[in-house]
């Protein structure tokens, strides 16, 4: 049995209830609990339901930290993202001053599979009252969100008023958000609406600013979780990520815990920009200022593009649209040999007019 | 009926009907790219299969010929494995060796159906055991420390029966 390569173990393990996965398969040893952790395996919709139904409404705890302490010993490490300013995945199109992004079907099946993990994660730790909902209408991805939630979370979808409900909709709407702005506008609705609810005296638990921010950290740090276990893109965390700090920085809103958070496992990511001269690690890294030269760092980060081996940098987003454009880019954690090292399976390569 | 020769690991012939082989996507691929016609004496060559399987596999691809393709898998579809047909139980009753054995060389093959119901026999194998047992049943080492022990115990304890 312990020959058997992994993916035929993954065959066999699908076809089993969750409670054996994760009661049994789980522990045997740590090849098979690697295997389980894997979310592919994991017939999540059950996982999903099951784990709603049973859990206690006040075991709801709101800290990122415990929350999210196997992020915290399982530090993250985005594979692969070089770029050659010659050599681009042919699913990027570089521009002169702005990066026209496009979509890798691949990422949005990994995305798929790791949002319903993610959603049942968050949910289970953070409370957004049932009065908080989400209008969707209005959202350009309405009908994909829709589907999405209605689809496989009918029970976070108010029918009667087309709006989702509290933390799936949070979750959701910040995956889909294609511009950082878009998440500042969740993080604008979710502090209205706690903050009208309180006025207006309305029953049911009441969110502080601190924890809707709170929960959109774990999002963000959920994300790149679930999305680096998956090989999937940061580019959805990115967003949340800069929402953040956008936000903070305007409002002057500091939460101690989650910039624990930040702080402590975090401290060997490092950002490149402008204003660093070379590959720098920085303590509290998301609060300085992102990528916003990218040819001219790229021109450092890979001098030989297009030879064997050399490194990549894959962009991509949720969407198919032309005109995703990203001026930053946030690269996690890599001390700078690691950063070399991973390449993709298969690299394709185009040649772009500059 | 045309036939095709296949060569086991071991160097054992097998003559199978084209038709039957076809069920293999490996061999059908095989056979369309390389364009191998009814009349030529051409043997494929199996590496990974010796003869003891490779006669196992050929049983249950003749026995299962007229089966209708199966449907493409659906995520969202709950996995059953309660529903192997009788013939397919009385055919997986072998030792653990032959079975993982028929498991690889369905996946090499690609033959879905047989990979499909050999993986259910083992999931079956495994369901509703305790860790122990699961061990116990395919002789696997317990490589936890006790910590991580606990702590998969730990992570995973939401889901167990209240």
């Amino acid at each position: 049995m312990q020959h058997l390569p992994n993916e035929i173990l993954e065959l066999i393990f699908v076809h089993l209830s969750i409670e054996d996965l994760l009661l049994s398969v789980a522990l045997v040893c740590t090849k098979w609990r690697d295997l389980v952790q894997n979310v592919h395996v994991l017939p999540w919709k059950k996982a999903c339901h099951r784990f709603i139904r049973r859990l206690p409404p006040e075991n709801h705890s709101s800290t990122p930290l415990e929350a999210f302490s196997d992020v915290i010993n399982n530090p993250l490490s985005i594979k692969q993202y070089t770029f050659a300013n010659k050599e681009v995945n042919p699913d990027v199109v570089v521009n002169k001053t702005i990066y026209t992004l496009f979509m890798d079907p691949n990422q949005v099946l990994h995305l798929e599979l790791a949002l319903p993990w993610l959603v049942t994660y968050l949910s289970a730790r953070f409370t957004l009252s049932h009065h908080q909902t989400l209008q969707l209408q209005r959202h350009s991805k309405y009908s994909l969100v829709k589907a999405v939630i209605f689809e496989r979370f009918p029970e976070w979808w108010d029918e009667r008023e087309d709006v989702a409900k509290g933390v799936p909709a949070a979750v959701l709407l910040s995956v889909i958000a294609y511009r950082p702005q878009h998440v500042r506008e969740i993080i604008d609705h979710l502090l209205e609406t706690s903050l009208r609810k309180n006025s207006e005296n309305l029953d049911g638990p009441s969110n502080s600013p601190v924890v809707v921010l709170e929960l959109m950290h774990a999002i963000a740090f959920g994300l790149s979780f679930f999305l680096e276990r998956s090989d999937g893109n940061p580019v959805f965390s990115y967003n949340v990520l800069t929402a953040l700090n956008e936000y903070e920085q305007n409002r002057d809103v500091v939460i101690p815990d989650a910039l624990q958070l930040l702080k402590s496992p975090l401290s060997e990511q490092f950002v490149l920009g402008p204003d660093q001269a070379r590959l720098s690690f920085h303590d509290s890294w998301y609060r300085k200022g992102f990528l916003s030269d990218l040819p001219r760092i790229t021109d450092r980060l890979n001098p030989k593009p297009c030879q064997n081996g050399s490194p990549y940098f894959i962009l991509t987003t949720l969407d198919n649209i032309r005109g995703m454009e990203f001026d930053r880019v946030l690269f996690y954690r890599h001390s700078p040999q690691n950063f070399f090292r991973k390449i993709p399976p298969k690299p394709r390569t185009v040649m772009i007019n500059t | 009926m045309p036939t095709i020769k296949l060569q086991s690991s071991d160097g054992e012939v097998f003559p199978v009907d084209v038709e039957i082989a076809k069920q293999s996507v490996t061999i059908k691929t095989m056979l369309d790219d390389l364009g191998m016609e009814d009349e030529e004496e051409e043997i494929v060559p199996l590496p990974n299969v010796n003869a003891a399987i490779l006669k196992k596999v050929i049983q249950w691809a003749t026995y299962h010929k007229d089966d209708p393709p199966a449907p493409e898998d659906d995520e969202n579809k709950e996995k059953r494995t309660d529903d192997i047909t009788s013939w397919d139980a009385d055919f997986l009753k072998v030792d653990q060796g032959t079975l993982f054995e028929l498991i690889l060389a369905s996946n090499y093959l690609d033959i879905k159906g047989l990979l499909d119901v050999t993986c259910k026999t083992v999931a079956n194998m495994i369901k509703g055991k305790t860790p122990e047992e699961i061990r116990k049943t395919f002789n696997i080492k317990n490589d936890f420390t006790p910590s991580e022990e606990e702590q998969v115990r730990k992570e995973n304890e939401w889901c167990e029966e209240k």
